[in-house]
């Protein structure tokens, strides 16, 4: 025990553990909206489109998360561009658009060498995060957060009543361009958490789990943060005694609270 | 599509008292440029203390010539002027009543909130709701009988009560012209009489209204004109019989 103690002392563990606070704060908070729009898919697909934007940095020496952002903020802007095109379906649009991006970062992998070095952006690597790389995530939070507050009203009225919004004056396209630009800077720092593959469930699952109590905006909110904390600074500990993913371990956790969250509800139901 | 984004930002720089509230000119709109119109070379004009009725069958365009109004389809030809100005200058005058289902009751909203959402057309970009606007959400919420349910999510209240929780935001809104498209269909008698009553109270003066409807109110003394849709134009009659009289024969759209 005191050895964990030792461990968790050090400073590239309490590095590690702001890193995760501020993550799981941004990806919990935007992930109720993600969940009440049913954007779910989007999600997923930002993260894996981050991957040809990351090999490419790492070719050109840049910092992987600059490559994924911008590989990001592309295909935002991209699907928002698709949306506005009716002959193609949206999800249609997204499933082309992030599993061709996917196999293109693959096929800049293969025959590489550098499959070694680039395997904690598939899974994450929050141990070895870097300043700059916190300096990325603390400003993530702030963006996250003033865009939730500063928008709320705007974001609580297209999500309900789209034509509503339009004929007040705000188009709901701007706002669903706007709340997908968050979402890809949001998953871009959630990559350095548990990486490319599994980035979805940090959006999801602790938003998901909330809503199983509560249908409001606000509680859900701080409810999803509190599991998403609990499982990113559990899984962070657990880590640092049996030396498993981090990622893993974190977005494991994250689900075994939804399934007892959900066996509590389904049982409370019932009686 | 083209969306004049003028949130927030209320003026109307030409008003002309003595124009009528609302006028459409020659207006011409469809869903495809190539297929035939919805609505062909419209004309109305409207002025304050014209409550219509507009009646015309399903299909006929009545929620296309509203949509036409709240600019969410691009006009063909003409324009709508509201106190003779581009109505994409002055929208906060013009509130809109949206049919009960085309909105997502699930979104996470409670009543209070949903009603004080009518004052943000006059709020903009990052403006809180002031105490005047929460006092007016206030006096519409108790009007449609729903104050007690204010901390209730949308998606909790009875059919009836959304549709006077509709009504309450549009008259939240305090706009001079109110457009209600179809608000007395497939709703409870209590919340008829309780829109019957906040009619005959009288709308805030001087207001136009234009009420979509298959049913002719008991209050039907508080309007005193006729719109019929018909063929893609505009019939308008100066008295409510005409609409009772059309109603009665089932009459309303005859498309060739």
């Amino acid at each position: 025990m005191d050895n964990l103690f030792d461990t968790l002392r050090q400073d590239y563990v309490i590095r590690a553990m702001i890193a995760t606070l501020l993550l799981c704060i941004s990806c919990a908070t935007m992930g109720v909206y993600v969940v009440l729009r049913k954007m779910a898919f989007l999600g997923d697909a930002l993260a894996h489109t981050a991957l040809p934007g990351i090999v490419l940095a790492y070719f050109l020496k840049w910092p992987l998360f600059v490559g994924a952002l911008f590989a990001d903020i592309l295909t935002a802007l991209g699907i928002s561009w698709l949306a506005k095109r009716e002959k193609i379906k949206e999800d249609t649009a997204v499933g082309i658009l992030f599993s061709s991006m996917f196999a293109l970062g693959l096929f800049f992998l293969s025959g590489k060498s550098v499959r070694q070095d680039l395997t904690h952006m598939l899974f994450g690597s929050i141990i070895n995060v870097t300043t700059k790389e916190i300096t990325f995530m603390a400003i993530t939070t702030l963006i996250v957060i003033s865009f939730l507050t500063l928008i709320g009203k705007e974001l609580a009225v297209t999500s309900m009543t789209p034509n509503y919004a339009r004929q007040i004056g705000i188009n709901p396209d701007f706002i669903r361009t706007l709340i997908l630009l968050v979402l890809a800077i949001t998953v871009v720092s959630s990559i350095q958490l548990v990486g490319v593959i599994l980035t979805s469930a940090m959006l999801i699952t602790p938003a998901a789990t909330a809503g199983l109590f509560t249908k409001r905006i606000f509680p859900m909110m701080l409810l999803s943060t509190v599991f998403a904390i609990t499982s990113g600074i559990g899984g962070l500990i657990i880590t640092c005694i049996y030396n498993y993913p981090p990622g893993v371990v974190m977005v494991l956790l994250a689900t075994l609270l939804f399934l007892i969250s959900f066996s509590i509800k389904s049982i409370f139901k019932r009686s | 599509m083209s969306f004049a984004c003028h949130y927030g930002k209320c003026e109307h720089p030409n008003s002309n008292p003595t124009a009528p509230i609302l006028e459409v000119k020659n207006v011409t709109v469809g869903y495809t440029n190539n297929c035939e119109p919805v609505l062909k070379n419209l004309s109305l004009e409207l002025y304050p203390g014209d409550n219509a009725i507009l009646i015309g069958k399903n299909g006929c365009g009545k929620s296309t010539f509203f949509k036409t109004l709240t600019n969410e389809i691009p006009l063909q030809t003409g324009e709508v002027l509201i106190h003779g100005s581009p109505r994409g200058n002055c929208h906060h005058l013009l509130a809109y009543l949206p049919q009960r289902s085309t909105i997502n009751w699930y979104f996470p909203m409670d009543l209070f909130q949903f009603v004080l959402s009518g004052r943000y057309v006059h709020l903009g970009w990052f403006k809180r709701p002031q105490k005047k606007d929460k006092d007016i959400a206030e006096i519409f919420l108790k009007k449609m009988g729903l104050w007690e349910q204010k901390d209730k999510l949308t998606s909790e209240l009875s059919g009836g009560q959304q549709q006077r929780a509709l009504l309450a935001r549009a008259l939240t809104q305090q706009a001079e012209i109110l457009l209600l498209d179809e608000p007395l269909n497939a709703i409870d008698q209590q919340t008829k009489d309780i829109i019957g009553r906040v009619f005959e109270e009288g709308l805030k003066a001087p207001t136009a209204v234009i009420m979509a409807t298959h049913e002719i109110p008991q209050w039907k003394d508080v309007f005193n004109c006729t719109l019929n849709l018909v063929n893609q134009k505009l019939q308008k009659f100066d008295n409510i019989n005409e609409a009772q009289h059309i109603l009665s024969h089932g009459g309303g759209c005859h498309h060739g």
